[in-house]
């Protein structure tokens, strides 16, 4: 009976401790599978974290060098200790290295990297032996708990603009066809934060990207934050299924992105980082009382009153003496007439050439005679001792020498009464306090129409100047406006806080060789916006360049059969800009054919670096 | 009279240690089961995490390294609708060799496409190969995606491909692989769709499986222009 009653007890308890055994047997099989499992998602944590530190030393290096493009070119002098606090980082140097340290606390990692920075040049020969002429190179290794990373990378300046066509707005091309082309051996690319419409890039091969030698270009890239439109006959359609991308990018050879998501930057230059020839002679209108603040210079023909001297082309014959004509007439005369208030309508002063004769010659007739015959006039013998406009009671005109008005010490701004067209020497920046509008005019009744005005920059083969040609630059507070008359010539138009309204002659007209990166070209910079306007309808237009506005550009080719943008259109749309007479963004309008080609290498003679040594850089290489 | 009373208690008691001892046994064969299975289950899971962060490191390397103008993809569907994409990409053989750099520009001169894509069968097979394509002439090294990729993707017999070195099996249990390079930011997106299958389960007779599910961006840093 005894044992009966300890038999039971003693299967429950072997029983108990069996399911014990099995349970903790289990349980440590478990513990150790997730021990090790959890060992390896720690340690791919720490290695991601590892990476993670390599890359954020990658972002400070190009944030630093972009700011300082000397740092790291030489052994640092001392700890300089630093903590940006937004990424958690803390940097120190090691002074008399190329080293720097540090730790970043959101990722529990350590660094240690060197940098080569030859990002100016020679450098010394340690940084030469690891950053070539051009380069910044940085070497680090990060530690996060028991992972390490290296990485390598190799960084250089980038452009500051990287596309033909650039944009915080719209991009419009109103025409039959567009050709996008670059010099560049990397991109060509138009990019805009707003919406572009391009001809038929769902149609056909309307848009496409295209090499130098008409190849097609799979660089190209049409990129926007916003949408893409194709024009065509029955209105702009929407470029947004994956379809039509793809049709796209097939017709065009390029990609097609609308709704792109990665930063995008459009560098906000100012005056002081265009480049202006610092050995150019200054000249201001300060010296001139009527014209110091700048205004509007018209070329107009007026009715006025004159009195004049003029001989006959003879004297007399045979023993008849005939003299010369005297007196006061009123007649249509060529004037030049300013206005310190662009939109006054009357002139504060007005001007006419001393020995111009030929507009009011054929008012003083030639003497008839039936016995002797007709006494012509001698035109060299016209003399205008006065001139009045009677239309201007209380404006003198007054008579300059040498059939133009005159600015400078040297007459290095020669407004030609004859000619109708405005001179600047190649080899002065002239800075003007005010607006600078240069019109033509033909008054009510006149005979014959005054010829649209001419602004000559002018440029002069010099071997000395950079880029082997001097140009004259103008610099003007307001707006500067030629829009009725032609520009010709290589130069720089800059206005601080106005527009630039002009029609730029052909690039190919002028005669040094336009296919050179140095000298050809005219800058145009505008503090509101640009309006580029073809001043020759019947022929194609070539614009070369940059183009930089800080709200918006229209480009107008007149119906011209081919219009062709060489270098970058830059519309900044600041929000700070107002009353601005144009559409938003960049509109190219009146043009069959457009064609926009990218040269960088032009860029970088009208545009410095950032101010304050600023840069931007882009990655040459990196590797792990 | 106390005996028979001790008779029936005996067996009473017999008879409920019996039932105590099948339910337990009941109860120990059932976590036994259950833990079988589990661990069964888990083994198969991070079996498959495993081949995904062997993927992923691989992938991560190889993409990070690259050209993101230079990548290209050969969209592939499977019969039941399944992506099994090409995806290629340029490389260096060894990006120690300073020669293997352009003079000029001090970029990587590409001299390898790295192809990875899922065979066209089920479960596919997820296949890592360098090739060494020649370089068309008059460039230097390969500046171009990889043309006709599509061609050169082989399910049967991968290692056969022209101009392939190397040839790696990553995986053999992909439901499905998708590469999209995203103009928009110049960036790559991987998905990956892993359904490793383990033992036969007792009570349908049917494998049991895992499904796991990734979705990557990955960011090629030798991309030039960057966007």
């Amino acid at each position: 009976m005894k044992n009966l009653n300890k038999t039971p007890k003693g299967i429950a308890l072997i029983t108990v401790m069996m399911m014990v055994g099995v349970l903790i047997m289990l349980t440590a099989a478990f513990f150790e599978m997730y021990r090790s499992h959890f060992s390896l998602t720690r340690s791919s944590i720490a290695t991601q974290r590892a990476q993670a530190g390599c890359e954020s030393v990658y972002e400070y290096v190009a944030f630093r060098l972009e700011r300082e493009k000397t740092w790291g070119a030489k052994p640092f002098p001392d700890r300089g200790d630093s903590k940006l606090v937004n990424s958690e980082m803390t940097i120190s140097t090691v002074p008399g290295s190329h080293v720097f340290t540090g730790e970043i606390e959101s990722l529990d990692a350590t660094f240690t990297a060197t940098i080569y920075n030859n990002l100016n040049g020679g450098g010394s020969t340690e940084v030469q032996n690891k950053a070539p002429a051009g380069t910044a190179y940085c070497v680090v290794t990060t530690n996060s708990r028991e992972s390490s990373r290296r990485a390598e990378f190799l960084l250089d300046v980038a452009p500051l603009f990287d596309a033909s066509v650039l944009t915080r707005a719209d991009l419009r091309v109103d025409a039959e066809k567009l050709n996008i082309r670059s010099t560049d051996p990397d991109r060509n690319m138009i990019r805009a934060e707003g919406d572009i419409e391009v001809p038929g890039i769902l149609e056909g091969n309307q848009t496409q990207f295209l090499t130098q030698d008409n190849r097609p270009d799979e660089r190209g890239l049409l990129w926007t934050k916003s949408n893409i439109y194709s024009g065509g006959r029955g209105g702009p359609e929407i470029v947004d299924t994956d379809e039509k991308i793809g049709l796209a990018s097939k017709n065009s050879h390029g990609k097609v992105v609308p709704k792109g998501d990665a930063h995008f930057q459009i560098y906000d230059i100012n005056e002081d980082g265009l480049v202006i020839p610092e050995d150019a002679k200054l000249v201001t209108l300060n010296s001139d009382p009527v014209a110091k603040k700048g205004g509007r210079w018209t070329f107009v023909r007026r009715m006025g009153k004159v009195e004049f001297e003029v001989d006959y082309s003879r004297k007399g014959l045979f023993g008849r003496d005939v003299k010369g004509e005297t007196g006061e007439r009123e007649m249509w005369v060529d004037v030049l007439e300013f206005y310190s208030d662009p939109d006054s309508k009357t002139p504060t002063a007005v001007y006419r050439g001393a020995q111009r004769n030929e507009d009011i010659l054929k008012t003083v007739p030639k003497k008839v005679d039936g016995v002797f015959g007709d006494f012509d006039i001698d035109p060299g013998s016209f003399k205008v001792s006065s001139l009045s406009i009677p239309e201007y009671t209380s404006v003198s005109v007054e008579i300059v020498d040498n059939d133009a008005k005159t600015y400078g010490d040297h007459g290095e701004i020669r407004f030609d009464l004859t000619k109708q067209e405005v001179t600047i020497n190649s080899d002065v920046t002239v800075e003007i306090d005010g607006p600078f509008h240069v019109t033509s005019e033909t008054a009510l009744g006149a005979e014959t129409a005054t010829p649209p005005p001419v602004l000559n920059l002018g440029y002069k083969a010099n071997s000395s100047a950079d880029g082997g040609v001097t140009k004259a630059t103008i610099i003007a507070k307001d707006t500067i406006s030629i829009k009725d008359g032609v520009t010709q010539g290589l130069g720089r138009l800059v206005s601080r806080r106005g527009n630039v309204e002009i029609q730029p002659k052909s690039a190919d007209s002028v005669s040094i060789d336009i296919n050179s990166n140095d000298g050809a070209g005219l800058l145009v910079y505008a503090g509101r916006d640009v309006v580029l306007t073809n001043p020759d309808q019947t022929k194609n237009w070539k614009f070369r360049g940059l183009v930089y506005a800080r709200h918006a550009i229209e480009m107008k080719g007149g119906g011209a059969a081919k219009a062709s943008f060489e270098g970058t259109i830059v519309s900044l749309n600041d929000k700070n800009v107002l009353g601005s007479p144009v559409q938003k963004g960049i509109n190219f309008l009146e043009c069959k054919e457009v064609e926009f080609i990218y040269n960088p290498a032009l860029l970088s003679k009208y545009v410095r670096e950032l101010p304050n040594q600023q840069i931007q850089v882009q990655t040459v290489y990196w590797k792990r | 009279m106390s005996s028979r009373r001790r008779g029936g208690h005996a067996l009473l008691d017999l008879l409920l240690s019996l039932g105590l001892l099948s339910t337990l046994l009941v109860l120990l064969f059932g976590a036994f089961g259950m833990s079988t299975r589990i661990f069964g289950e888990s083994t198969l899971r991070q079996s498959a995490e495993q081949q995904l962060k062997t993927v992923r490191v691989l992938l991560e390397r190889d993409v990070e390294l690259t050209s993101f103008w230079l990548i290209n993809v050969a969209p592939r569907d499977y019969s039941d609708g399944t992506a099994r994409d090409g995806l290629s990409m340029v490389g260096l053989s060894d990006w120690s060799n300073t020669s293997l750099f352009q003079a000029g520009t001090q970029r990587p001169a590409w001299d390898r496409q790295i192809v990875w894509y899922a065979t066209e069968d089920s479960p596919a097979r997820l296949i890592r190969q360098i090739a060494a394509p020649p370089v068309a002439a008059p460039a230097s090294y390969l500046n171009k995606p990889y043309e006709n990729l599509r061609d050169k993707l082989s399910n049967n017999a991968p290692e056969s491909t022209i101009n392939v070195l190397s040839t790696r099996y990553l995986s053999a249990d992909i439901l499905e692989f998708e590469a999209v390079p995203k103009y928009e930011n110049a960036t790559l997106r991987v998905k990956l769709h892993l359904r490793p299958k383990g033992n036969y389960r007792a009570q349908s007779m049917e494998k049991s499986e895992n499904h796991l599910q990734v979705d990557w961006i990955f960011h090629p840093k030798n991309t030039w222009p960057t966007l």
